[in-house]
């Protein structure tokens, strides 16, 4: 009885193993043509991350001086800082959403 | 079923091999069939392992002695309850634990990241894989629980009746849901420096993971403590015992990394000093594996001694070696990307933070090893003790404490001299009150006066940063219900974080107290004498004695008046088991304990003469050592609070 409940399980297990390795399904590039698209796309998606990022470093720094830890002159330098960087990070996808 | 869990072990193991294969192929060739086909390897290896659980607890419950294990571990009298908890009390059931958790780790991360991350996930795949490898190949070949005896014996031998506990149900579970989820975010470093795709995600995969590990090793360390304190009957509740640091390493490098990714994270700063951190975290928790299961250390904890000592050593090295190789060959990949924006910065404080976390870890390992180290060199086992470990960590303490205040008042990236000499005023000045305060209430203690100081200096510093937070919101109407729940869950890290903060204050708060101002007594009482400790008197009316199927147990009556006013008995308990449980004990003492929020009165029975009826008893009266339970409590709400998702953005991104 053991013999064929471990017997059933294991048909099972490699029954689903082996299906995806059927399916046509392909969320990768294959190499080729689609290659700097794919490029661009994860940089997009990168650069979208790191953008999120200093929106996150922009909340931190307003909640910061509304905390009384930083000072006026520190709050307009880094503020501008980030806001900076943050339109490098948008200017940069702009450009790559337009290579596309 | 015994031959179910038997096979379904060794399918792991092939399937293991399989997941390292098709992974590192779908990795390499950008291939979605294989990546997909590993996966479905992934769940099955959960499933399978699962399988080889219940089966070793069905053959547990029903007493079949004819399995190695069962036979060692259990007996016909051992309560339902302790025959589960048999799972992992021997070597075999331990190891086949930790491969299900790691195979549950390793199931949770396919299923939620299912459709994230393809670039590197593939190597995080084979990386969690190459560690399942070696543990399943552990129990398939090395240390099997499903091995069989030549005959079946009429009696197993027992459970060791220390784990015959109901916090043994639990702390194994949760230190060992730390130590293996440990795995998990060292994979996605190695998946990132594999892959090369060492960007930003990654090291927020790794923090939500690690976070999670995090908690599960704090709880089950103070879990830990919790039976010591109960169960081993020396009224203390750590002893720096090989085992017990084991677990503190890794919980120690993990603090830091806490601390120091929030840094990354921000910054894109210390991408080479996480890697280590993480390298070094992981590394420390199959080391702590090593020295409970290898023999080579006497401890409390210690598994029987072992062939599997040089298997761990391999692995170990193999892992250490292959870890820092791959990150040197991709080291250009981990230059940061920014600079330090001011050395008056929160930035600044943490890493003085980490180094710190370091040199604990670092004094804590060498301390435990040193015994192993020179019994190697000279022949000769040179113990260290509880004085080293004490005067090394102790100050190293008291500093991350007061930095547990500084960090809450200082910003992110920069603060000036006027910004902070205006938050630091109300703190100092109300710590430097109370630390007046406490020494003429007649603490002078230097250690105890410098731990509560520090410890109110971080509960000023915690409540002025809510009530600073609080008024923020309350600016834009919020009410203080609303304003305090929005609060947290806009920023969960930091108000969580101070909620652990406050968490470890009350129990450094319990830790000093009982450390410093504990006082016991030693003495024999014939029927009918009385004596005093502190506010309590105790009155010793006679030895008492039953039997259950398990022992037969001799009890000493006392009756407690606290402040000449009675309130209740204390009974504790001299047992002998009528079977010799995996050591080659078979007496436990039960402590008689009777624990209030000032302190708790812990009654030891240690001999007694049943001709004349006298007991030898030693008393302890331990100050505040609820508070390190209650701590462990606050702790884990805030870990909570931060672990738990966020609600859907939806709302403003404003603060």
């Amino acid at each position: 009885m053991d013999l064929y409940v471990i017997t059933i399980i294991s048909i099972v297990i490699c029954i689903y193993i082996m299906t995806p390795l059927f399916n046509d399904h392909n969320l990768f590039t294959k190499s080729g043509e689609n290659d700097n698209k794919y490029k661009n796309m994860k940089r997009i998606m990168v650069l979208n991350s790191e953008k999120e990022n200093i929106y996150s470093e922009l909340r931190d720094i307003e909640f910061d001086y509304k905390l009384g830890k930083i000072t006026r002159d520190d709050y307009e330098q880094l503020t501008d800082k980030y806001k900076l960087k943050a339109a490098e990070k948008i200017q940069e996808i702009e450009k790559l959403k337009n290579n596309q | 079923m015994a031959e179910i869990g038997n096979i379904s072990v060794f399918f792991a193991f092939f399937l293991a091999f399989y997941v390292i294969i098709s992974s590192f192929l779908a990795g390499k060739y950008r291939n979605e069939k294989l990546f997909r086909s590993s996966e479905n390897a992934i769940l099955s290896i959960a499933i399978l392992l699962i399988i080889a659980a219940v089966c070793l607890l069905h053959e547990l419950l029903t007493l079949n002695f004819n399995l190695k294990y069962v036979a060692l571990n259990t007996s016909t009298d051992l309560p339902v309850v302790y025959r589960i908890t048999s799972l992992w009390a021997g070597q075999a059931g331990s190891l086949l634990l930790w491969c299900l958790l790691l195979s549950i780790y390793f199931a949770l991360t396919t299923v939620t990241d299912r459709y994230k991350d393809l670039e590197y996930k593939p190597y995080v795949n084979m990386t969690i894989a190459v560690v399942a490898l070696f543990f399943i190949f552990l129990i398939s070949f090395i240390e099997n629980p499903f091995d069989k005896l030549s005959f079946t014996p009429q009696e197993g031998r027992g459970l060791n009746p220390i784990l015959q506990n109901a916090y043994m149900a639990i702390h194994p579970l949760c230190l060992y849901f730390g130590y293996v989820g440990v795995t998990i975010p060292f994979a996605y470093g190695m998946g990132a420096l594999l892959s090369g795709k060492t960007d930003y995600n990654w090291i927020k995969q790794s923090r939500s993971w690690f976070i999670i590990a995090w908690t599960f090793l704090s709880v089950g360390l103070l879990l830990g403590a919790r039976w010591a304190y109960l169960e081993l009957g020396w009224g203390g509740y750590w002893a720096w015992d090989p085992v017990e640091n084991a677990a503190f390493m890794p919980w120690l490098t993990g603090t830091a990394f806490l601390h120091s990714v929030m840094i990354q994270e921000r910054k894109g700063m210390l991408k080479k000093w996480n890697m280590i951190l993480l390298i070094t975290t992981f590394f420390l928790a199959i080391f702590g594996t090593f020295l409970t299961r290898s023999g080579i250390v006497n401890s409390v904890h210690s598994f029987a001694q072992s062939n599997i000592g040089p298997l761990f050593m391999g692995f170990i090295s193999f892992i250490l070696l292959f870890s820092f190789g791959i990150m040197l060959y991709r080291s250009k990949s981990l230059e940061s990307e920014n600079s330090f924006d001011s050395i008056l910065s929160r930035e600044s404080a943490f890493i003085f933070n980490n180094l710190l976390f370091l040199a604990a870890a670092f004094a804590v390992l060498i301390g435990t090893v040193f015994p192993i180290i020179s019994e190697a060199v000279s022949g000769e086992k040179i113990l260290v003790g509880e004085p080293f470990f004490n005067k090394v960590n102790v100050p190293i303490g008291l500093v991350l404490i007061l930095l547990m205040g500084v960090g809450p008042l200082i910003s992110w990236r920069k603060s000036s001299w006027k910004t902070m000499r205006k938050n630091f005023t109300v703190p100092v000045i109300l710590s430097v009150i109370f630390g007046i305060f406490i020494v003429f209430a007649g603490i002078t203690e230097t250690v105890a006066v410098i731990s509560y100081v520090a410890c109110f200096f971080v509960t000023s510093t915690v409540v002025i940063e809510y009530y600073r937070g609080i008024s923020v919101r309350r600016d834009k109407g919020d009410n203080f219900i609303t304003a305090l729940t929005t609060l947290i869950s806009r920023n969960k890290s930091r108000y969580g974080g101070y909620i652990i903060h406050i968490g470890i204050v009350l129990i450094v708060i319990g830790i000093t107290s009982s450390s410093v101002f504990s006082h016991q007594t030693e003495l024999v009482v014939n029927k009918g004498e009385s004596f005093t400790i502190g506010k309590y008197k105790m009155v010793y009316t006679g030895l008492n004695s039953y039997v259950t199927d398990a022992k037969n147990a001799t009890v000493a009556d006392l009756k407690l008046y606290t402040n000449d006013k009675y309130s209740g008995e204390m009974k504790p308990e001299k047992n002998i088991y009528k079977y010799q449980g995996n050591r080659e004990i078979n007496q436990e003492t039960e402590v008689a304990l009777r624990s209030t929020l000032i302190d708790d009165l812990y009654v030891i029975l240690t001999d007694f003469n049943t001709d004349t009826g006298s007991a030898s008893l030693r008393v302890i009266v331990n100050p505040m050592i609820t508070w390190i339970w209650a701590g462990g409590l606050v702790l884990l709400f805030g870990a909570l609070v931060i672990i738990l998702p966020k609600r859907k953005k939806n709302e403003s991104n404003n603060v």
